[in-house]
């Protein structure tokens, strides 16, 4: 048994604790202002969104900070997590984000497999393999996105593990693209059924 | 009992200011004084990369296992003698290399090294002797290369003179080398701080031309690793941001992070010569910067006031194919051969700027298929957050060789460097300064070797020389040479925020200008029968002459 560690900052820790603090306020007037500003800022530049930046910089550790005008590889990825979470969210009245502990299947693409049913996957499949196959970040996220809407619109029920896609959305940035696409395709592709993978966590 | 040991007495040479000034410091006072010191200023730029390998080597071991104030990380267990004696559970890869770029970047902030370094060297002092009957530096025992063990009754035999040369020597005794660092009377006896810089140096760039093997069976005999890579690494503005911009302690290759370094110094010289002959991959930077081309013994008794020799026995070669364990290289994709379909390392070209190869070394492999970015350039992208606006040079150093198979004796030495802003130098997008930098590149290379080389070889054959004559490629070198530094002062000149169009259009300028002045220079020499021309044998062909050569020259200049 590994000995146990405090939870130390990185990615994934941080991402949770932003999520944590979101569900916490989610039913408050200030946590769906706080929501509503981050789907308002998808696409813009951050200067011109200041509303979001309480929610997503006042609980980042010091050295994740940029000290120039030009957001690190940590800010980055979590803001782009916090506004697709923001997105799916949306009217909804249970909450997406699963919690669960750092496991490197419990990825994206795991929770887009419940698209994969039925005879058909093809379409899916292709919409998929257009995300991964992405040359820049920002197309990247552009198909995730639309993923996202798809998953939300046709599976209510699917989570995602939020903290999880902000680390690999930062191990992205740091030219490590390929292990990520390679982790989310078999995640997508897997036979396995969610349930195989460990106990559902108590939301 | 050991004498001379690295870690506290000088023997690497150092730039101490700005003037020009060296001197000569021990392991300890580098580590200490790093931010002081301009650059490493050995015997030739080959000498320093070697050099600067083995500080890295250093670095890596003991920074891959202890955090920036020199706490050991906990993902797995350190033994007394700092060494990491358990491996990184796969479920921890990540977050120790999220630790380690938070590390990094604070000691980019300290711009200092932990005390831990010197517990480290402290703790490893019995390996770092020159002289030693038992654990010599970067050397084997007498024991490793008894004559039963190797091919012949002795081990080769290496003059200092070998050792110490930037030219090789010619084959006739009364021939100095040029440039020889040296009187040749004086050429055999080294410092006993010359030969630990050559010993290291020599591991990485030996050739071939030494015999003894270990055993009977040949075997492909290593030439020094560093030897066939195109080598390519960062200069800072003094040596501690230099150590710091070459320490990538997270390898953009994740198939290589987490695997434990294991630098020569921290095993017995027999171990180094069986994992020499191991089927084993080298996994980890520290091991494959402090790799041995040869088992090399230098008598622990050796009077450094005589003529200094030493003797060698091959050791085997580190697989070329696809070897993106070394970040310090350009990579060539090879379409045919032995290595047809992989990647190896590619050495610089004699007489090329590095600038010509600037797509090679800066280019995302997302460029094109079989585009192989250097490591180390991926690890300036990454890092390049934490360093923000920051001027960096570009070095690039190959030891050449004299083409013969059969010895790859090292003749001279490759070395140039650019400078460039990091953030220039990592705006890899579609449309970002890269590529409109190679384009720039690939077009002066068009000019100058298309539509300038055409304009020479009409003049060429107005003039009725003979096709070998080395007109053409003598006016091709010079223009070459005229347009080198103009172009290096336009590319250190970029900032991030600069037009591109207007940037861009700015050389192409220069360019024309540049070679346009060179063709008018071609001109004024023309002589009265290059104006009366050739008649051309077909008769519904214009005759040519170096008016209507200069003209057609022109038309393509502009029209591109």
């Amino acid at each position: 048994m590994k000995e146990h560690v405090l939870d130390k900052d990185n990615v994934f820790t941080v991402t949770g604790r932003i999520l944590g603090r979101l569900e916490e306020i989610r039913d408050y007037s200030s946590g769906k202002a706080a929501l509503a500003n981050l789907r308002n800022s998808i696409g813009r530049p951050l200067s011109e969104t200041i509303d979001v930046w309480p929610i997503v910089f006042e609980q980042m550790p010091e050295h994740f900070l940029s000290k120039n005008g030009k957001l690190t590889s940590e800010e980055k990825a979590i803001l782009t997590t916090l506004q697709i979470y923001a997105l799916h969210q949306q009217g909804q009245s249970v909450n997406v984000n699963k919690r669960t502990e750092k496991e490197k299947w419990n990825n994206i693409g795991i929770s887009l497999k419940a698209l994969r049913n039925g005879e058909d996957t093809i379409a899916i499949d292709s919409r998929f393999n257009t995300m991964i196959t992405s040359t820049t970040f920002e197309e990247l996220i552009h198909h995730l996105r639309q993923l996202v809407r798809i998953l939300k619109a046709k599976k209510q029920n699917e989570k995602i593990v939020y903290a999880r896609l902000a680390n690999d959305l930062f191990w992205y940035l740091r030219n490590q693209e390929e292990n990520v696409r390679l982790s989310w395709a078999k995640a997508f592709y897997s036979k396995l059924e969610n349930t195989e993978k460990g106990d559902e966590s108590n939301d | 009992m050991g004498k001379f040991n690295l870690i506290e007495e000088p023997w690497i040479s150092v730039l101490t200011d700005e003037k020009g000034t060296t001197k000569e410091v021990s392991l300890i006072d580098l580590f200490e004084n790093a931010n002081q010191y301009k650059d490493l200023a050995g015997d030739s730029p080959t000498q320093n990369f070697a050099v600067l390998r083995v500080l890295l080597a250093i670095l890596h071991t003991v920074f891959s296992r202890f955090d920036a104030d020199g706490q050991p990380y906990h993902y797995f267990k350190i033994d007394d003698r700092l060494r990491q004696i358990s491996t990184i559970d796969e479920e921890d890869v990540e977050d120790y290399s999220e630790d380690l770029y938070r590390n990094w970047n604070q000691m980019w902030q300290n711009k200092e090294f932990a005390d831990i370094i010197y517990q480290y060297l402290n703790i490893w002092h019995d390996r770092f002797y020159l002289f030693d009957d038992k654990l010599p530096f970067y050397q084997v025992t007498e024991a490793v290369i008894a004559p039963d063990k190797i091919s012949r009754k002795k081990a080769s035999f290496v003059s200092g003179k070998t050792i110490n040369r930037l030219v090789s020597e010619s084959g006739n005794k009364n021939k100095i080398a040029l440039f020889s660092p040296k009187h040749s009377s004086n050429k055999e006896i080294l410092t006993a701080p010359e030969i630990a810089r050559w010993l290291v140096t020599y591991q990485g760039y030996s050739g071939l031309s030494d015999k003894a093997i270990f055993g009977k069976e040949k075997y492909k005999s290593s030439k020094g690793w560093l030897f066939d890579i195109g080598g390519v690494f960062l200069k800072g503005n003094n040596l501690c941001e230099t150590l710091l911009l070459n320490l990538v302690l997270v390898h953009p290759k994740s198939e290589y992070i987490g695997y434990k370094q294991k630098p020569c110094w921290e095993y017995s010289s027999q171990d180094i010569v069986d994992r020499s002959f191991s089927i084993n991959k080298v996994n980890n930077i520290a091991e494959l910067y402090t790799n041995w081309s040869r088992a090399i013994y230098i008598d622990p008794e050796t009077d450094i006031s005589k003529a200094f020799s030493f003797n060698t026995v091959k050791l085997t070669d580190i697989d070329h194919q696809d070897q993106f364990l070394e970040p310090m290289t350009i990579w060539r994709y090879n379409k045919s051969g032995e290595n047809k379909g992989k990647h190896t390392p590619r050495k610089h070209q004699a007489e090329q700027s590095v600038w010509r190869s600037f797509g090679l070394i800066t280019l995302p492999n997302s460029y094109k298929e079989d585009q192989e970015r250097p490591s180390i350039i991926n690890w300036i992208d990454n890092i390049s957050e934490s360093i923000n606006n920051f001027d960096m040079t570009i070095e690039s150093v190959s030891m050449k060789h004299d083409g013969k198979p059969i010895s790859w004796l090292p003749v001279d030495e490759i070395y140039d460097s650019l400078k460039i802003n990091d953030l220039v130098l990592t705006d890899s997008a579609d449309d970002g300064w890269l590529i409109r930098i190679n384009e720039a590149v690939d077009r002066t290379k068009e000019v100058i070797g298309g539509t300038y080389r055409r304009f020479l070889v009409d003049v060429r054959n107005i003039r009725k020389l003979d096709s070998n004559h080395q007109f053409v490629n003598r006016g091709v070198e010079d223009l070459y040479y005229a347009i080198d530094q103009p172009f290096r002062e336009w590319l250190s000149s970029i900032k991030p925020t600069d037009s591109k169009r207007e940037k861009i259009s700015q050389w192409y300028n220069s360019l024309d200008k540049i070679v346009d002045n060179h063709a008018e220079k071609v001109l004024e020499n023309a002589t009265y029968r290059d104006y009366i021309g050739i008649k051309s044998e077909d008769q519904e062909n214009k005759g040519a002459n170096i008016i209507t050569a200069y003209n057609k020259f022109k038309y393509f200049l502009n029209k591109q």
